[in-house]
């Protein structure tokens, strides 16, 4: 299962937090998780709707608790780059990755499951337990968001 | 302001979304719109440079430290379904079991607040941690003693029921010790400490005890390989030590 789904698991978590360390926490968390549930997957979704599912339901409660956190004190969380991501990221992935947590969660989950895990709109629709016409749209206006949060720090996609 | 529905198109176009009289119709439509095809070359360097974001490796050691952590929660759930559990019991059954305890307590409430029952202070130091035996057996302990310059450590380990139970003493604080042992094995259950101020935390095949002063950790672990030895590294300053304790 971790060999299978480790490494989209973990771009997942890390698309979605920004935050290599906080990455390897949460891709901890889904394993145990799925293993927990096992039972509950039923074989009428594939099984990796069912744990990207789980990933982005974990990645969701992470990012909630952590504005909660950042808003309750500014300074417990550090904006402060790790070594870690420094290494991992280009000038332009740095830029992706910091626009994307301009966009709320909701939107920020549909650029990450169709660009980074080229999942299609329906199974986007599996994963999101969403209408395919609601996933469309919903990527649609997060495009331009992210769009229009690069154009803000500067950078023209080319 | 472009038309929302030639915006869905220019997305639609570039996802692989559109069909061939869809493409056809959008074409026509940016020959003759300047913001159209604007708009058209910012989302198609988007898409570009969406793509080009790579794909990571899973870090070094990540995917161990997941199968640790479940064989870890493995063993604490098959030690959780042998405890007892309220949700054993039918909900009527629960209630009264609930409403029973409110009695006990109310009574026992009364009787300090009356004088009637006296608590008796053991006038020990505070304990932190869940209700566990303080006595070790005489029989079947293994102790070990180590020290390094003002840091010393004694040890003892015996063995109750499925439980593994481990009591320090560590001396010449302010030290970190660090218990290391196989997940599968052993699963970390309580732990009481002497000093409030210690920090412990626990984690698959690992225990880390920040300890401030001189202080007492008991600890219990749930045990499924009777044989396996715990390692014990300790720090202080420029003090360390490190050796395995043996299973009881």
């Amino acid at each position: 299962m971790v060999e299978a789904y480790g490494r989209p698991v973990f771009n997942l978590a890390l698309r979605m937090t920004g935050n290599p360390e906080d990455a390897r926490d949460l891709v901890q968390v889904v394993f145990v998780k799925a293993y927990e549930k096992l039972d509950s997957f039923d074989g009428r979704s594939r099984f990796f709707s069912w744990i990207y599912r789980i990933a982005i339901n974990e990645s969701l409660n992470f990012v909630s608790r952590r504005k909660r956190l950042v808003e309750l004190d500014e300074e417990l969380v550090s904006n402060d780059r790790t070594p870690d991501e420094q290494a991992v990221s280009g000038e332009e992935e740095r830029m992706v990755q910091a626009a994307m947590q301009d966009l709320t969660p909701e939107y920020r989950q549909v650029i990450v499951l169709r660009h980074f895990l080229d999942l299609s709109h329906v199974e986007m629709g599996t994963v999101l337990r969403l209408p395919e016409k609601t996933v469309k749209s919903r990527l649609h206006t997060a495009r331009v968001r992210l769009a229009d949060a690069l154009r803000k720090r500067g950078y023209a996609p080319q | 302001m472009i038309d929302r529905e030639y915006e869905r198109l220019i997305q639609d176009v570039l996802d692989g979304q559109a069909s061939p009289a869809e493409i056809e119709r959008l074409n026509a439509w940016l020959a003759s719109h300047e913001e159209g095809r604007t708009r058209m070359r910012e989302l198609e360097g988007l898409f570009a440079t969406l793509h080009r974001v790579p794909f990571v490796e899973l870090p070094h050691g990540l995917a161990n430290d997941v199968q640790e952590a479940i064989r870890a929660r493995a063993a604490s759930r098959v030690k959780t379904k042998a405890g007892f559990s309220f949700g054993l019991f039918k909900p009527r059954i629960r209630l009264a079991m609930v409403f029973a305890a409110g009695i006990a307590a109310g009574v026992i409430g009364w009787g300090a607040l009356t004088g009637i029952l006296k608590p008796e202070s053991s006038g020990r130091q505070p304990v932190v941690g869940a209700m566990m035996p303080t006595t070790p057996p005489r029989a079947g302990t293994v102790s070990r003693s180590w020290s390094a310059g003002s840091l010393k450590i004694e040890s003892l380990v015996w063995r109750a029921g499925a439980s593994r139970w481990m009591r320090l003493r560590v001396e010449g604080a302010p030290a970190d010790v660090e218990l290391r042992f196989d997940p599968v094995a052993l699963s970390p259950a309580a732990v009481r400490q002497s000093e409030p101020t210690a920090r412990v935390v626990l984690g698959p095949g690992r225990i880390l005890i920040q300890a401030v002063s001189p202080g007492e950790f008991t600890l219990e672990f749930g045990e499924r390989t009777a044989s396996e030895p715990i390692q014990v590294i300790a720090r202080a300053g420029k003090n360390q030590l490190s050796d395995r304790l043996p299973s009881p």
